[in-house]
């Protein structure tokens, strides 16, 4: 991979507000991290910082499916329950499909971005109210 | 190992089929649904001629013996594990007296249950399928019924990653025709010997799945296709997607437990790309078929081999990526 490759891959993340990036491949590792408070700026800031609140976070990144392709119902919609490991979401990476898993139980009280976004790496994608 | 414990019938031990055995009258058999057993396969980095349970009816439950990885591919529908969701074209790690449960399917109407290591039946002729008309292969040449234990080549936890999916085949490789799912199919011996009007209305009108359909052979119903005369051919190889018309003009097509000759005259073949469409065809759906051409019949088996390499390159990626712990 060549450094203009990385410069626009750069320019991409960039573009894409995403945290960084991962690449893997026999013989290869290329790990791309933007500077944290550039992407901190960028994220919603009116989250609530209240102890009660968790937000729910990418395990890498692709494109948010909040339902399953072969199902109709959303995974978890606002004010459901959910179960401690619960899948909330799926980040989809071309053909493959990785779950987003719940940290806690509790329930949902913000889905904080929308079915078929590109998110990054850590990004908050719905906000778990727990109980305290 | 896991144990059957739900008494809905016809669920069998399928493979990729057996191939080259025609010719001692020995039909092919194999899943409904290729690439339903070929996703399962990669999801659990099995051998790609491992076998897996067919599943037709549902509810179907089976308890595991033992912790051993599966995946649940094919049909999507309401599947649990110790009454969790499981997602469709699903891999996940079951551990010993956790309860699979299959619902009925909300689309297709096959679900595969593949076990690490593929399910683990002495193979006959070259294949672990069932052949049930012969009564060999596959569990003790029958279909499973409650109680009966199978094991997996490849029990335990699994070394490779667990819980997580691939797009499926109708999504990735979707065909409709005016909204109706579609199978591509070429014309074959008889076809120019059916009356002009019929051979139109087959590419142009919507056909029914009857109940009169399983794995030997799905017959359809829809506009009677007539012959310009009377046809009388001898006995001749046939093979799974040959669409024959009896006398009456209601289409016959053979799927994998057809046997290997028949008599009727042959109007077409669903190539073997699209044969899993149909596998996954419920009774009393709708189905239109598209006429194509032998390079087209080709480049369709490119693109299903395509997606299962690019599905197969991803879960390579996968498997190298830093596992995250719970």
């Amino acid at each position: 991979m060549s450094n203009e490759e990385i410069r626009q891959l750069a320019q991409w993340l960039s573009e894409a507000r995403l945290g960084g990036v991962e690449l893997q491949r026999p013989g290869m590792q290329l790990v791309l991290k933007r500077h944290l408070e550039s992407v901190a700026a960028e994220e919603s800031s009116d989250l609530p910082t209240n102890a009660n609140q968790v937000p729910i976070r990418t395990c890498g990144l692709g494109q948010l499916l909040l339902s399953h392709p072969d199902q109709p119902q959303v995974l978890i919609a606002e004010d459901n329950h959910v179960d401690k490991g619960q899948i909330v979401a799926l980040l989809q990476v071309g053909e493959l499909l990785l779950p987003v898993h719940s940290p806690q139980a509790g329930h949902i009280s913000r889905v904080l971005l929308q079915h078929g976004a590109t998110v990054g790496y850590g990004e908050a994608i719905m906000q778990l109210e727990v109980a305290s | 190992m896991i144990e059957i414990i739900s008494a809905t019938a016809l669920a069998t031990v399928q493979d990729a089929g057996r191939s080259g055995s025609l010719g001692y009258g020995v039909g092919t058999s194999g899943a409904m649904d290729h690439l339903a057993l070929a996703i399962g396969n990669l999801l659990l980095g099995n051998p790609e001629g491992a076998a897996a349970i067919e599943i037709p009816l549902f509810p179907f439950e089976v308890r595991f013996v033992q912790d051993c990885a599966f995946a649940v591919t094919g049909a999507a529908g309401e599947a649990t594990l110790d009454g969790q969701p499981l997602l469709p074209f699903w891999v996940l790690q079951a551990r010993e007296g956790q309860v699979l449960s299959v619902g009925y399917p909300t689309s297709g109407s096959r679900v595969y249950l593949c076990l690490a290591g593929g399910v683990d039946v002495p193979p006959v002729l070259g294949s672990r399928s069932t052949q049930l008309r012969g009564e060999f292969g596959g569990f003790e040449g029958r279909a499973l019924q409650q109680g009966d234990r199978l094991a997996a080549a490849r029990p335990g936890l699994s070394e490779g990653p667990v819980d997580f999916g691939v797009i499926s085949p109708s999504q990735a490789l979707a065909l409709h025709c005016d909204g109706v799912p579609a199978m591509r199919v070429l014309p074959a011996a008889e076809y120019e010997c059916f009356v002009e009007d019929s051979r139109n209305a087959f590419w142009a009108d919507d056909w029914k799945i009857t109940g009169q359909s399983n794995r030997y052979g799905y017959r359809l119903e829809g506009t009677p296709i007539l012959p310009s005369a009377p046809m009388e051919i001898r006995s001749h190889g046939i093979v799974p997607g040959v669409i024959q018309v009896p006398h009456g003009g209601q289409p016959i097509i053979q799927m994998r437990d057809a046997q290997p000759s028949g008599g009727y005259p042959k109007f077409g073949t669903v190539i073997e790309a699209d044969l899993w469409r149909l596998g996954q065809a419920p009774v009393g759906s709708k189905v239109r078929f598209i006429q194509c051409s032998y390079p087209e019949a080709l480049d369709a088996l490119d693109d299903n081999r395509r997606y299962l390499e690019q599905v197969a390159r991803l879960i390579d990626l996968h498997r190298m990526a830093p596992r995250q712990g719970h």
